[in-house]
């Protein structure tokens, strides 16, 4: 019960800059355990950088983040490995490693686990493209897929690692509308059964308030508002309001 | 009026000096990730091979053309230089002691860094700006192991395997245009080198191509790490990759030369 009490991430006062640009200004978030968090903004507003930052994968300028109650602020590349096993990603434009075949990505995170016989990571390989709806593609280049299959053997490249946490980057951005359910779907369907964590990060306000159970709005690299989709739909914030509404009229400039 | 000139040009200057050190720290910073990969065991041995056929045996066939070409010209004008000192005798000789000591080493390694480096380069930083590198990162593998690692010591092994095949063929080369040449008695080609030349100067020059096989290695893999988030980036990193890495074995050859051959 210790770890229902205790947010399995954190991020305190985050900023980060970039070409000298502040990004992200001093963002604040809590995700609790098996909860599924959305994080909405316009594009540009620091979404895909936020997720980078709490993989690791740049160091901030300041702030903390906490994962499963650990900081990796100064962890060294080797800790943070150890950190990131707990967390899976999969990125705004996939990043299937173009020189391999599906089966030989879905695998990659794999190859060093000793305590699976090459038999198990087979299985499991079949197991998660299956979870996807993507069985029998083992043998296809990335090439060959559609950006929607490419986002798919993403979610499972990062799935069969077993991470608590997944972090999402517009994972349906693109994709058609049934494809986008079954998504949907896979990302509730894995916090009921497995009690997974998720974070996902879009700029499709509707999908993600049917979806998430608390939602962050991000607006000049800071997180303005943390609400329920039904709380947000009702924020008299003039800036919450334009968004989920998608009116032209109001604060944001573009 | 003078000052501010001068002060700019000063803070140019010094801003040029910074970024040359930096872009050697890096380097060696590099060279120390790979070596404690190394040292530590994380070579993994699929990924090693594929590069070192990609590197030496794909590699194999320009290298053959170059060196033969090379060693063909070299006879070629060693038949009429050598006839003229009236010493014909030692043509082979002279052929093969250009060949090793300089031509092997240098020529194959410029062609290694045009070929093997370029595209070091270019895959690594594709990977780079399409994300592949952060998705290594996110995956719990160090680029520095799964990426460089293997080109580290597929270059370091097949370079100077590439030079001592490249040295042989230039001789081979050589002779085919020592025989051609009137002036050249062809049996004594061949029975020249084995009276002078020293197994050590073939030992030297490839030992210097380890080093420019390492030089490759670096230069071409950091360019693809470091390459900058835009898709137009990977063709200026790829295009910097070779022309570091020829200048870069230029300048450690003429080092290494002074630092190995004496007498
Ligand atoms: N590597 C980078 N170099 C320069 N600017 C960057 C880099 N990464 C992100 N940015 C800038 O940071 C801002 C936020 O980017 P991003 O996090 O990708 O936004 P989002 O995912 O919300 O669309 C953008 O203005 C972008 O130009
Ligand atoms: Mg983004």
């Amino acid at each position: 019960m210790e770890s229902q009490r205790r947010p399995i991430i954190q991020v305190r006062n985050l900023t980060y800059t970039v070409g000298g640009e502040r990004v992200l200004d001093g963002v604040n978030l809590e995700v609790w355990p098996g909860e599924i968090f959305g994080v909405m903004g316009m594009s540009g507003a620091g979404k895909s950088t936020l997720l980078r930052n709490i993989m690791g994968l740049v160091r901030p300028d300041s702030g903390d983040i906490l994962v499963d109650g650990e900081s990796i602020i100064g962890l060294s590349e080797r800790e943070l490995n150890r950190v990131r096993a707990k967390m899976g990603m999969c990125f705004q434009y996939s990043a299937l490693f173009d020189s391999m075949t599906v089966r030989e990505n879905v695998l990659f995170g794999l190859r060093k686990r000793r305590d699976l016989s090459p038999a198990e990571k087979e299985r499991k390989c079949r197991q998660y493209l299956e979870i996807v709806g993507l069985a029998g593609t083992e043998e296809l280049m990335p090439a060959e897929l559609s950006g929607g299959m490419r986002k798919r053997v993403s979610v499972a490249r990062a799935l069969v690692m077993e991470p608590a946490i997944m972090l999402y980057d517009e994972p349906t951005a693109g994709l058609d509308p049934v494809m986008s359910a079954v998504i949907d779907r896979l990302i509730s369907r894995l916090r009921d059964e497995f009690g997974m964590t998720s974070i996902i990060v879009t700029h499709e306000v509707e999908e993600l308030f049917g979806l998430a159970d608390r939602v962050m709005m991000l607006y000049k690299g800071k997180g303005i508002v943390t609400d329920t989709p039904q709380a947000l739909r009702d924020s008299d914030e003039p800036v919450v309001r334009q968004f989920v509404t998608g009116s032209p009229v109001g604060p944001i400039r573009v | 009026m003078f000052l501010p000139g001068g002060v700019s040009l000063l803070s140019a200057t010094g801003r040029q000096v910074i970024a040359f050190f930096s872009y050697f720290g890096q380097i060696a910073q590099l060279q120390w990730d790979i070596l404690v990969g190394l040292v530590k065991g994380r070579l993994e041995y699929a990924t090693t091979i594929a590069q070192m056929a990609f590197t030496g045996v794909a590699s194999l066939p320009v290298v053959a053309v170059t060196m033969l070409f090379s060693g063909m010209v070299i006879g070629y004008h060693m038949a009429i230089v050598t006839g003229q000192m009236g010493i014909s005798n030692y043509a082979g000789r002279v052929v093969a002691e250009t060949m090793c000591r300089e031509l092997g080493p240098v020529l194959v390694s410029i062609v290694v860094s045009a070929r093997v480096g370029a595209a070091m380069a270019a895959e690594i930083g594709t990977m780079k700006v399409t994300e592949q590198i952060d998705a290594l990162r996110a995956l719990a593998t160090n680029p520095v192991d799964y990426l460089a690692l293997p080109r580290w010591v597929a270059c370091g092994t097949m370079v100077p395997t590439l030079t001592f095949l490249g040295d042989t063929i230039g001789v081979i080369g050589g002779y085919l245009m020592a025989v051609l040449a009137p002036q050249l008695n062809a049996g004594a080609y061949w029975t020249s080198i084995p009276g002078g030349f020293a197994p050590s100067t073939l030992i030297a020059g490839v030992a210097k191509s380890v080093v420019f096989g390492i030089i490759i290695a670096l230069v071409s893999c950091h360019q693809g790490l470091t390459c900058r988030m835009a898709s137009e980036e990977v063709g200026r990193a790829t295009t910097r990759s070779v022309v570091y890495c020829i200048m870069l074995i230029y300048g450690a050859n003429l080092f290494l030369t002074s630092l190995i051959f004496r007498g």
